[in-house]
């Protein structure tokens, strides 16, 4: 992935999602995850691992879905272990939890690779094909993954558009990074130039 | 003036002695006349004859010529990025060195437009009236005035310049006062101005001084200079507060920050704002993100770890550099205006002082360098007396073991 395709899928998600909704998700996630932590610390610690993974789905489901809500982006009913999706522009927003190191994780759930299909429109950004047109986007998919090493708090909470195959990753940033990228110019203008007055010009090519 | 030349400037005298840190005694024994005579010069009882004011002049290192030359409004130095001990011969100093760089500005502008001056205008006259959310507000402004989003500025020199503020950066010898600024009068450029001293040599403190600056111009235009010692800090805390509210914006600075801060991710922040671990340790407090008691442990982590005046990183970024005068000057040069051996009579000051404020290489008036051929030692020429039939390979030979009986 170069800089350039890079810039193209940043592009289109800022086209397609508020920098609030950013701010929103990163702010929820972490607070739900510490009260993951908070409601699994009393449990035996032969199964604590376990609760901690389920109570940061609940937890974090909630407030995703309370993120896509204030929204307005019209998140899917919590129901059980099910995932909570939502909707801005072409991005069907979802989420999920991954440890540190490789995401090789997120392709266990048939919904998320299911959801993930959508991105083969988006995968000639990265890589334009040798023939054939460019066909407009119109449907993608976006996941803020939370990674989570020892400490109760995420590691990093990234945006990350996957493959269609949910096999690679087409786009995948910090969210602290992401989210200056909408103030971010794209080079800096270089006005400290001297100009030559008319009378000069006329002066000197005489 | 009872005799000498017609036309001698008392106030070029008085300029040159602060410019160059020169009490009258010692400018009387370097020109070899006494004392009196320049204090005469210097009242206007008296012109220099001819041959004084070439010694003069040469002791100034300036023409004889530019003691003629009608003095524009002075410019007043409102404020400096200095401490307490910061002196009168010091201030006096800058002050004629800026009057230099107004001449030499005054002098190009006949002959190219500048950048139109880019600034947010306000009216405080009483420091007292700004408030905190004033200054992010103005910071702000200027941000979106420049077009420079809120992201991390990349080159602020470049910036400012490009916002029509003349800009210049040159050592000083005076290690107390890191910067000043000050507009030149609406009757000769209505223009500010910012000296950088280019003592310290480091790209962060550089770029926080000139926010600094470039805070004290925004906000206090109006404001006369402060006389008083608690008027004048709080202007200082003022300027301080702007140059960390346009360097580190609120909105995207405060978001990259990760509770508990620890110095090590300063550091990595330090990098891509392009800001001391100092100054947005000042941020993180002015933006209430950390407490005095967090701000003072930071503070002595950082003492204990680094030692009060180094960083590590220090040298990760290049010092920016003032370019519009330098590339006026180079455009007058191309364009065929001026030849560069024209442009130091143009301008009266010496080559040293003109390229030292307008940024270019001491050596640009030098013209280039002549090619000289080196004598070559004749043997060198000749081919050496080798015996061909020499092998072109050695071997190794070895010696004989001593024994210890040896």
């Amino acid at each position: 992935m170069n800089h350039l395709s890079n810039a193209a899928v940043a592009a289109l998600l800022m086209s397609n999602i508020p920098r609030d909704f950013v701010l929103s998700v990163d702010e929820l996630l972490f607070a739900g995850a510490k009260r993951a932590h908070a409601a699994s610390a009393g449990m035996h610690k032969g199964h604590r691992p376990s609760v901690l993974g389920q109570m940061r789905h609940f937890h974090m489901n909630e407030d995703f879905s309370h993120a896509l809500e204030a929204i307005g982006a019209n998140p899917t009913a919590i129901r059980g272990n099910t995932v909570v999706t939502g909707r801005l522009g072409i991005f069907t927003l979802g989420r999920f939890n991954i440890k540190a190191g490789l995401w090789n994780n997120g392709r266990r759930s048939r919904t998320r690779r299911e959801m993930s299909l959508a991105n083969r429109s988006v995968e000639p950004l990265v890589q334009p094909g040798l023939f054939g047109d460019v066909q407009p986007i119109t449907e993608a998919t976006v996941f803020f993954v939370a990674t989570f090493g020892s400490s109760d708090a995420p590691v990093s909470i990234d945006i990350a558009v996957p493959d269609k195959d949910m096999k690679g990753w087409l786009f995948r940033e910090p969210l602290q990074v992401f989210a200056n990228r909408y103030y971010v110019i794209a080079e800096q203008p270089d006005n400290a130039v001297p100009m030559l007055k008319e009378q000069t010009k006329v002066e000197t090519s005489e | 003036m009872s005799r000498g030349i017609n036309g001698f400037q008392v106030e070029r005298l008085s300029q040159a002695l602060a410019a160059r840190r020169l009490s009258q005694i010692e400018l009387a024994r370097m020109v070899g006349v006494s004392p009196t005579t320049i204090s005469k010069w210097r009242s206007g009882q008296q012109s220099p004859e001819a041959d004084a004011l070439e010694r003069l002049a040469s002791v100034i290192n300036v023409s004889p010529e530019w003691f003629t030359r009608q003095k524009p409004e002075s410019m007043s130095l409102g404020l400096c990025r200095s401490n307490a001990s910061a002196h009168v011969a010091s201030r006096q100093m800058l002050e004629a060195r800026l009057e230099w760089a107004q001449d030499i500005v005054l002098s190009l502008s006949e002959f190219v437009d500048f950048p139109v001056v880019k600034l947010p205008k306000y009216e405080f006259d009483d420091p007292e009236k700004i408030g905190d959310a004033d200054i992010e507000q103005a910071a702000n402004a200027c941000r979106e005035l420049w077009g420079l989003g809120r992201g991390a500025i990349p080159d602020l020199a470049l910036a400012v310049e490009g916002a029509g503020i003349i800009l210049i950066r040159e050592e000083t010898g005076v290690a107390q006062i890191e910067g000043v600024s000050t507009w030149s009068s609406s009757t000769v450029l209505n223009r500010p101005f910012i000296l950088l001293s280019a003592d310290k040599g480091n790209a962060f403190r550089s770029r926080f001084d000139l926010a600094h600056e470039l805070g004290h111009l925004v906000l206090h235009k109006h404001i006369p200079r402060a006389t008083e010692p608690q008027r004048h800090k709080l202007m200082e805390q003022q300027a301080h507060r702007f140059a960390g509210a346009f360097l580190l914006p609120a909105e995207s600075f405060s978001f990259e920050i990760r509770i508990p801060v620890t110095l090590d991710s300063l550091l990595l922040l330090k990098q891509r704002w392009g800001a001391s671990v100092a100054a947005i340790i000042m941020r993180l407090h002015a933006l209430e993100i950390i407490d005095a008691e967090e701000k003072q442990i930071l503070f002595k982590r950082r003492s204990a770890r680094w030692g009060a005046k180094a960083e590590p990183g220090d040298d990760g970024r290049p010092v920016e550099k003032p370019r519009l005068l330098q590339r006026t000057i180079s455009l007058l040069v191309s364009s065929g205006v001026m030849s560069i051996e024209v442009i130091p009579r143009h301008l009266g000051l010496s080559r040293g002082d003109i390229a030292s404020l307008t940024g270019l290489p001491s050596t640009y008036f030098e013209g280039p360098a002549e090619i000289i051929d080196l004598a070559t030692l004749r043997s060198a020429n000749q081919p050496q007396n080798v015996d061909k039939n020499l092998p072109n390979s050695s071997s190794v030979i070895p010696f004989a073991r001593r024994s210890k009986s040896d």
